[in-house]
């Protein structure tokens, strides 16, 4: 298509020499431009148009067709820069042909000649880059030309015409129908209307896409799958596993001998201690200024210089502030009230070098004195002793007269001494002991003054004598057996009156106990052996009687046999020889019976179990009140006589007091045994005394005085440990007792003996 | 000093004044001055000097009640008295320890003892807890020994009649026991025992008691005799069965008869009832004896009292009242004191007389056991021995114990320690009797089964002593 344009054009521009053609064009244009009716511009412009439409409908119809057809304006647009390309393009098409020829020697308009050279064509065919940055009219803003046809000035000194604006029309039509690529934005350079070409269209619509603008730019190409999830069944590689993974490393190996023949040679000595720290001190004075300089460097930073202080209070005041010899007189001779300010300025060269504060010791002083002589809270301090919280006990020896030490020993006994009990005249002791004997002894000498084997195989486990005033009757448990005993120690007098008292119910029983089938106890005369020995009855139960109790007046006796579930507790009487259980079943005393024994004034059986203490009416046939120590397994109790009160032994190491009217709670717990309590008693001949007995082989005295006032409780305190008996076998003192009148006291040792302690 | 005589020493002096309360040793008065490192033994070779006697005696001295046992410098140091002041010195003759003569065994406990101190015939009255009295001559051999007639141990002898070579009546004597009897025997002493001694046997029983007879009394100048029993009574007896009332004997039972079926074969003696029966005590009655009076006697009692009685009208004179259980008494009769030894383990002394108003005057301690038996000097009034239970024989000295105060009763300071103290040479083992004679020495009987004789005149040599007494 060029060449053709060109040569026609170029025919066009040979005719008006020194004119270019483009400038010829627009010159002309400006000028039907520059009539004012609207009506004329339009038409010649589109008289013109339509000669170049046709002159390139001659050429080449299809190729203009095909623009007409993409777009009109733009078809405006190109008819510029093509002219210019046109003008442009010649150059190179006569380059050609005959460069010489072509330059033209033309007088200029000084006179000198003037070479015009024939235009260069660069052949670009459709690249317009070049075109659009020609700048035609200068850096004018177009406002300027505004009130003038034209819009500026060409090469030539020419006016360049305002380029055709187009009809009204046509800038209607144009407002109603939009163009594609409008953009509604005047062309800067050319003053027309600037449009967007297609490509820049579909720029625009991929980035309001978000779209990657380049072509051919895939955003999601084909996934290629390196690595999968999948275990494939076969290695990726069936090499074995190289021998080097699990053969020792010789380069080891080679480095280890090193190190062992350095070892061997001594060259390396391991675990070497480490040199002694150097004399020099470890540590440096940082603040001295003995560092040197450090170079003027980049890299060096110097610390900020601290302002220069302002006030007297600091370490360096300025000299101003200081004060001069006669004001330091001054100040030192004041009275330290009276001195304005309680220091005087220093300077110091330093911050390190401000000495401590002199007066700390004497300010700390002042202000400790402060506290202690002007308390500011009362506190009120308890002056308390804590030996006053103590309950306070009376000193033992008020408490005079009690047992101290072993007066008498009682020795004789071949085995353990189970039961001891002084005689009602206070000058004999009976002692019942495991080998089947028992034996009175003469209190104060400790001479034997009467024995009894009463078995050969069982022990005697209890002696008591009968309480009442006349007739001495002592009563043993033997075994199953019971024996009342007339010891032949005694007055005729007396030894008939037990006698005849034991006796007198012989006839008696054989016509009670005919009817009955079941009696709990068997009365008979011992054999004859026995009988000249001083036994008078004994009574036969079914299992082994392991205390006997009497009654206070010496009528009935109380028997225990723990192992007799149904009959424990036999209860016989001396006057009808007849024996009777209260409790027909085990039931009704809920327990093993341990200890029984008869209130020292009212009819009130105290019956103690392993764990309670009950206490029934005989009167009523009830029971009248449960007591529960708390002990596991009560061993011993005793009444006081005077019936109040109550000490219960236990195999648990403690002596518990109940008071009867208090609670079925004990009153006092006394832990003061080391091992069980075998035995305990209260002193029946007017001293406040009783004492326990353990198997640590220890009786212990304890004071224990009631009160008449009922407001005021016992007054319970220890007085003496009684040591002497020797533990054998594990079992300490069996059993104890008082001296009926004096402060004395008797304990039956495991230890084979009998002790009198005073 | 002008008037003070300086005895021949070194060292400071002090001035003394030697007193005696023996007249025949009294030495003129007159001040000394001697060294206040004088002991003892300077004092009493000082005295002896001026005694001008030929043959030493052993002196003692006293100083405010306390013998002196240290030198005289220690003992005013520890007195915190001044060397300035003159010193009262009492010296006394000097009682010598008693050492072991011999003992003389016997098969069971012996009870009690009594010794004869007639010249040329001294023996040894025991009785047994086997029952039987046993005469034991001064070499140990049994001059006698008397039937069973007691069914039970014998816990009283007392010489009635002494045997002496002089008199050819029969010596006689009395045994009681827990058998509640009293039975008279009588002894022809001879010197030559034969072999085939045989058995005494009782002229006369006693009966009147109802328990174990304590004790016995023995009166000679009114023929009386008290019993101490543990029915709480004491019985007035006569050794003239003329005035006693003859009693019967209770009937045996027949349970009682079988018993002693071995005692049926002893004769029947007569059986007397006492003059009369005191019962002012409550408690067993541990001991009687007479007062210097032989119509007044002295009991004690577990009921802690010490009654004194008058005979003649079976009337309580005077009682005190101790702290302690008593059991056993004594009197010194020059020094109007009676000492009674407790089962507290003390004894305490005690002026009987009515006017005083003192329960006590001291309290002597050192004992270990009850005290239950006591015996004077034969020599001296101020020095009694004592028995107890621990098995101790101690000698006590009056003098050596200091006055006590107005509130005497239970005073722990006023006690003292005894001069000296004779243990049992079997070892352990209660002494239930002592007595002591001038020609026996000091007997004493116990549970060891032994008589045990000590004498301290055996000894005389003073340096020996000192030592001792230090």
């Amino acid at each position: 298509m060029a060449p053709s344009a060109t040569t026609r054009k170029r025919s066009r521009a040979d005719a008006e020499a020194e004119k270019p053609v483009v400038s010829d064009d627009e010159f002309e244009i400006p000028e039907i431009n520059g009539d004012d009716s609207s009506e004329d511009d339009d038409f010649s412009t589109g008289d013109e148009q339509s000669e170049e439409d046709e002159e390139l409908s001659s050429e080449d119809e299809g190729e203009d067709d095909e623009e007409i057809d993409s777009d009109e304006v733009p078809s405006d647009d190109e008819a510029l820069p093509k002219t210019n390309g046109e003008v442009n393009g010649d150059a190179p098409t006569e380059d050609q042909e005959d460069v010489a020829d072509e330059v033209k020697i033309v007088t200029g308009a000084d006179g000198n000649p003037r070479y015009i050279y024939p235009e260069i064509d660069p052949v670009y065919d459709s690249d317009d880059t070049d075109a659009e940055e020609t700048n035609t009219i200068g850096n004018i803003p177009l406002e300027y030309y505004e009130n003038y046809p034209h819009v500026g000035y060409d090469i030539n000194g020419k006016r360049i015409m305002r380029p055709a604006a187009g009809k009204a029309l046509d800038t209607l039509l144009d407002s109603i129908e939009l163009p594609k690529g409008w953009t509604g934005l005047l062309d800067k350079n050319s003053g027309a209307a600037l449009n967007l070409t297609e490509e820049e269209l579909e720029i625009v619509k991929k980035l309001q896409r978000s779209e990657i603008t380049d072509d051919g730019y895939d955003p999601y190409p084909d996934m290629v799958e390196y690595f999968t999830n999948t275990v494939e069944q076969m290695p990726l590689s069936s090499a074995p596993e190289p021998k080097r993974r699990f053969v020792p490393s010789k380069h080891e190996q080679k480095r280890v001998m090193k190190i062992v023949k350095g070892i061997r040679e001594g060259r390396i000595i391991p675990r070497k201690p480490e040199p002694e720290a150097a004399d020099e001190p470890e540590f440096h004075d940082v603040w001295a200024d003995d560092a040197p300089p450090k170079p003027d460097h980049i890299m060096n930073l110097p610390a900020p210089k601290l302002p220069p202080p302002v006030h007297d209070e600091s370490y360096n005041p300025p000299p101003e502030y200081l004060p001069s010899e006669k004001e330091k007189k001054e100040w030192e001779d004041q009275d330290p009230e009276d001195r304005e300010k309680n220091y005087l300025p220093r300077s110091h060269k330093a911050l390190r070098l401000v000495p401590g504060y002199n007066g700390s010791t004497n300010e700390r002083f002042e202000r400790c004195l402060d506290l202690y002589l002007a308390p500011r809270v009362r506190r009120n301090k308890l002056n308390i002793d804590p030996a006053s919280l103590l309950p306070s006990l009376p000193n033992p020896n008020d408490l005079k007269p009690f047992p101290t030490t072993c007066a008498t020993v009682y020795r004789g006994h071949e085995g353990r001494v189970r039961s001891v009990a002084a005689d009602p005249t206070g000058i004999w002791v009976a002692t019942g002991g495991d080998d089947g004997t028992i034996r009175v002894w003469e209190i104060l000498t400790g001479r034997q003054v009467w024995k009894l084997k009463a078995s050969t195989d069982e022990a005697v486990d209890s002696v008591t004598w009968r309480p009442a005033a006349e007739g001495r009757i002592l009563a043993a448990a033997c075994g199953n057996e019971i024996l009342l005993v007339v010891p032949p120690i005694f007055d005729h007098e007396e030894e008939s009156q037990g006698k005849e008292i034991l006796s007198a119910g012989f006839g008696y029983a054989a016509n009670k106990q005919q009817g009955k089938k079941e009696v709990p106890g068997t009365w008979s005369k011992p054999d004859l052996n026995l009988e000249e020995e001083g036994v008078v009855v004994t009574i036969t139960v079914r299992k082994t009687v392991k205390y006997i109790a009497w009654h206070r007046r010496g009528d009935y006796l109380v028997s225990v046999s723990p192992e007799d579930v149904r009959r424990a507790v036999c209860i016989h009487r001396i006057s009808t020889h007849l024996s009777q259980t209260p409790f027909k079943e085990k039931s009704v005393t809920k327990g093993i019976p341990q200890r029984v024994q008869f209130h020292p004034s009212k009819p009130l059986l105290f019956v103690a179990t392993k764990r309670y203490i009950r206490i029934y009416d005989l009167a009523k046939a009830e029971l009248s009140k449960t007591l529960k120590p708390g002990a596991r397994w009560i061993s011993s109790i005793d009444i006081h006589p005077q019936g109040d009160n109550l000490i219960v032994g236990s195999y648990d190491k403690r002596l518990l007091w109940h008071d009867l009217d208090l609670s079925t709670k004990p009153y006092r717990t006394l832990r003061y045994h080391d091992k069980g309590i075998r035995a305990v008693a209260f002193h029946h001949g007017g001293f406040p005394l009783f004492c326990s007995s353990s198997d640590d082989g220890t009786v212990q005295i304890f004071h224990g005085r009631i009160y008449g006032d009922l407001m005021e409780n016992a007054l319970i305190a220890p007085l003496k440990v009684l040591k002497g008996h020797r533990v054998t076998s594990h079992l300490g003192v069996l059993d104890v007792d008082w001296h009926p009148k004096q402060p004395w006291l008797f304990s039956a040792g495991a230890d084979g003996t009998a002790r009198l302690w005073n | 000093m002008a008037d003070a005589m300086d005895v021949d020493s070194a060292g400071p002096r002090i001035q003394v004044n030697l007193t005696s309360r023996d007249a025949a040793l009294a030495v003129p008065h007159q001040a000394l001055r001697v060294s206040t490192s004088f002991r003892r033994i300077d004092l009493s070779t000082l005295v002896n000097h001026l005694l001008e006697s030929p043959k030493p005696i052993p002196f003692d001295f006293l100083i405010d009640g306390q013998y002196l046992r240290t030198s005289i410098d220690e003992y005013l140091t520890a007195a915190g008295l001044s060397s300035e002041k003159p010193l009262d010195i009492e010296y006394v003759r000097s009682q010598l320890p008693p050492t072991y003569v011999g003992s003389f065994e016997q098969d069971d406990w012996i009870s009690s003892v009594h010794s004869s101190s007639s010249p040329g015939a001294a023996t040894i009255l025991t009785g047994s807890f086997n029952g039987t009295a046993q005469i034991t001559s001064l070499s140990g051999q049994v001059l006698a020994k008397t039937l069973p007639f007691h069914t039970q141990s014998v816990k009283a002898v007392t010489w009635v009649d002494s045997p002496s070579l002089a008199s050819s009546d029969a010596a006689s004597f009395l045994t009681a026991g827990m058998d509640r009897t009293i039975n008279l025997w009588s002894y022809q002493h001879s010197d030559e025992p034969s072999s085939s001694t045989v058995p005494l046997s009782a002229t006369t029983a006693y009966i009147s008691h109802k328990s174990t007879i304590n004790s016995l009394s023995y009166s000679p100048s009114t023929s009386q005799f008290l019993s101490a029993s543990s029915d709480n009574t004491i019985a007035l007896w006569s050794t003239d069965s003329s005035l006693l009332p003859t009693v019967s004997v209770p009937q045996p039972t027949s349970f009682s008869r079988k018993r002693r079926r071995t005692t049926q074969k002893l004769p029947n003696i007569e059986k007397k009832g006492p003059l009369a029966v005191l019962t002012p005590h409550t408690a067993p009655v541990s001991q009687i004896t007479h007062a210097a009076d032989p119509t007044a006697a002295y009991s004690v009692s577990w009921d802690k009292s010490i009654i004194t009685h008058d005979l003649v009208t079976a009337q309580v004179v005077d009682t005190r009242v101790t702290q302690h259980p008593l059991l056993s008494v004594t009197l010194l009769p020059s020094l109007n004191l009676i000492a009674a030894g407790s089962a507290a383990r003390h004894i305490t002394l005690h002026d009987p007389r009515a006017s005083s108003n003192n329960v006590q005057t001291a309290v002597l301690r050192g004992h270990t056991n009850s005290v239950v038996s006591f015996a004077r000097s034969p020599e001296s009034e101020y020095i009694f021995a004592s028995g107890a239970h621990d098995g101790c024989v101690r000698i006590w000295d009056v003098r050596g114990v200091s006055s006590t105060t107005e509130d005497g009763a239970g005073d722990a300071d006023k006690s003292s320690g005894s001069l000296f103290a004779i243990k049992r040479e079997s070892g352990t083992g209660k002494v239930f009797s002592i007595d002591w004679s001038r020609d026996v020495g000091l007997v004493s009987v116990g549970e060891d089964k032994k008589i045990q004789v000590n004498r301290g005149e055996l000894m005389a040599d003073v340096t020996v002593l000192d030592q001792t007494a230090r």
